[in-house]
């Protein structure tokens, strides 16, 4: 009998084993329509919406480095100059007025809707760990429904549900919780084109939960392929960009 | 240079218009233009506090109100960069006065992968607390009533940089020298100091090395970590032994009786071997909406203890009943004047506390800023708001109050509060 409950226990954790396998396999591959390539940088525009008008447009240029490494370069009017550095972990916020780089956690941020992490992050795979739930159709797409759950403390959010299609690991849609485990966000991957080969994600809206009739589109307006230098990520060296 | 310029108010409408004139007409060999303009304006109005130091104002007259207005440039092309700033104030009692400054004016070129060397006038800031910058060895000292400079009126050091980067770790030798040209050449002091960083355990970690002709050695480390989403702790430490700092006679002497054969000041510890640290403690706690909450604690142990602060306002007052006495003495006017180089704008005393509340909102923020003196209890509080126009116009109202008993260091200042009315825009 005790044979037989060890066989049992070891069938069931080898499955849960490698259903977790699996999911992180999916959300690696998932990934991919994001963060293409070793090094690269991407141009990214975010549009804030308030009752389907809209309230304010920010672009930012973001290098990223591997998967811990993001710096983002704000472009707009009254941010210019403005650095986000994250490597792995860790965040820097550079202001050009006070010309020193200053240690910040990844829920501190500026004003406005867009958080640090969802322009400074394009991979869920460093950060979370996936589960399949189950599979669902969406958008008469046949889709897995994955479980993410944070594995780093810089994490933007503890959970979320993430769809992704069983035929090309393409994201649908997510649903962002906070810790609380009320629903913080909506996603949708809405649009996506062909960049240097590769399928690569353009357009994704962000519907806030917590404020009604407010909602973020998020475009990624141009890739490109580049090695960048390590010391980019080198938190002293922002005092040398311009 | 600032002379120069401020003598050929020509030379920096040049500048301004090649500034204008430069995105449309110049193409970048290599790199790009990158300029940042911005105009700032603030106007003031202050509530004078009748203190012993200043009955009815009649000492030391005070300023009502007043109004700043600067127009700003910041210019980068290739390895060159500068920051400009052209400034009009006027007050209830002073004529309108125009200046213009160079904040910074400096070349700089990377050698290699690793290696940047950098040559002009540069602000550095190598601190990591907020209201106090003890380990700010090169840079402006940092006031905790306004820690973030809003009309961003520091400069820069002239300098000789040699930096050197990796992933994790940098290294800077710093040669700083406050050469002036006024009239003729003037060189300051010669200064080196050198910081090494690294990222250790998710610590930032920086160790620094200070020395300036005709002052004492300085070493001291700065931290900063961040503990999850939502805690960030920080401090800095800079030590030197015995101080080359001026304490006034009558605060290790109280029956001090000043007379013109000596000076009232007196280097009290500069053949001292007693360690003399400062010392910087912070930590912030972010809330989920974004609430910001931050507090820091500082010691220097240069500051006077609570009974030489006794004593010296003892001695101030005497001197004050000589100078209301009919009729006055004028011995009382001449110490007094002398006594008030004791009081530190930075801080007088040994032990500050600091807060600070932000609330970022969509279009908005609020701060609230609480300095303290845990001396005497007297402080500061400051409550700004902030809106942001959508055509990037920034305007703020500002009220600052400071309370204390009228023998504390806050009592005895000169004003009781102030208001402010502020605006800046930037392309």
């Amino acid at each position: 009998m005790k044979k037989f409950l060890i066989l049992i226990c070891t069938i069931l954790i080898a499955g849960l084993l490698q259903a977790q396998g699996s999911g992180d396999e999916i959300l690696r591959a998932a990934d991919l329509y994001r963060n293409s390539w070793e090094s690269f940088i991407v141009l990214t525009r975010i549009k804030n919406f308030k009752n389907d008008k809209l309230e304010d447009s920010s672009d930012f240029e973001v290098m990223i480095k591997g998967s811990g490494k993001s710096l983002v370069r704000f472009l707009n009017s009254e941010q210019k100059g403005q650095y986000l550095l994250m490597v792995d972990d860790l965040m820097w916020l550079y202001m050009p007025n006070t010309r020193r780089p200053i240690r910040v956690t990844p829920l501190q941020r500026l004003a406005g809707n867009a958080s640090n992490g969802d322009v400074a992050r394009t991979n869920f795979s460093r950060d979370y760990q996936a589960t399949i739930l189950g599979e669902e159709q969406v958008a008469d797409q046949a889709c897995y429904k994955l479980l993410l759950t944070a594995k780093t403390s810089s994490a933007t959010y503890p959970r979320a549900e993430y769809w992704v299609t069983k035929a090309e690991s393409k994201p649908v849609k997510a649903e962002l919780y906070l810790a609380s485990g009320k629903l913080c966000k909506s996603v949708s991957y809405d649009e996506y084109e062909l960049v240097h080969g590769k399928r690569l994600l353009r357009k994704m809206t962000l519907i806030d939960r917590l404020r009604n009739n407010s909602h973020t589109i998020m475009e990624y307006l141009e890739y490109e392929p580049k090695e960048l230098p390590d010391k980019y990520f080198n938190k002293n060296y922002l005092t040398q960009l311009k | 240079m600032d002379k120069f310029i401020s003598r050929n108010p020509l030379l920096g409408l040049i500048v301004y218009c090649l500034v204008f004139a430069a995105p449309s007409v110049c193409s970048p060999p290599d790199g790009q233009l990158n300029y940042r303009i911005g105009l700032i304006t603030e106007g003031y109005y202050r509530r004078l506090n009748d203190t012993p130091l200043n009955r009815d104002n009649k000492w030391l007259p005070q300023i009502r109100y007043g109004n700043f207005t600067s127009s700003d440039l910041f210019l980068n092309y290739g390895s060159f960069t500068t920051a400009m700033k052209g400034l009009a104030e006027y007050t209830d009692r002073d004529a309108s006065a125009y200046r213009a400054i160079i904040r910074e004016l400096y070349f700089d070129r990377e050698i290699g992968e690793a290696f940047h060397v950098t040559v002009g006038r540069k602000i550095l800031k190598w601190g990591t607390g907020y209201a106090f910058n003890p380990c700010g060895v090169l840079e402006p000292a940092r006031h905790a009533s306004d820690p973030s400079d809003r009309l961003e009126r520091y400069q820069g050091k002239q300098i000789i940089s040699f930096d050197a980067f990796s992933d994790l770790h940098s290294f800077a030798l710093v040669y700083a020298n406050e050469a002036r040209y006024k009239d003729k050449f003037h060189r300051g002091k010669h200064e080196l100091a050198s910081r090494f960083y690294t990222l250790i355990c998710d610590i930032d970690l920086s160790l620094l090395a200070f020395w300036k002709e005709v002052d004492k050695f300085k070493w001291g480390v700065t931290t900063a970590y961040t503990y999850g989403s939502h805690i960030e702790l920080h401090s800095e430490w800079i030590g030197q032994l015995g101080t080359n700092k001026l304490y006034h006679r009558v605060l290790s002497d109280p029956n001090f009786q000043p007379n013109s054969s000596i000076s009232n000041y007196i280097a009290r510890y500069q053949n001292s071997e007693k360690l003399f640290p400062k010392l910087l403690l912070g930590a912030q706690y972010t809330f989920d909406n974004g609430i910001n909450l931050m507090i820091e604690y500082y010691y220097n142990r240069e500051g006077l203890t609570h009974h030489e602060w006794q004593r010296w306002r003892k001695f101030i007052l005497r001197q004050t009943d000589g100078m209301s006495a009919f009729p006055p003495d004028p011995l009382s006017f001449v110490n007094f004047y002398s006594a008030l180089s004791t009081l530190d704008k930075y801080g007088t005393l040994r032990h500050y506390a600091f807060c600070r509340g932000y609330w970022p909102m969509q279009r908005s923020s609020a701060e609230f800023l609480l300095l303290e003196n845990l001396v005497d209890g007297s402080g500061a509080g400051i409550v700004t708001l902030n809106y942001i126009f959508p055509s990037g116009l920034t305007a703020w109202i500002r009220g600052e109050g400071y309370v204390g008993k009228r023998n504390s260091e806050f009592g005895l200042l000169f004003f009781r509060s102030t208001v402010l009315l502020g605006a800046k825009y930037g392309f």
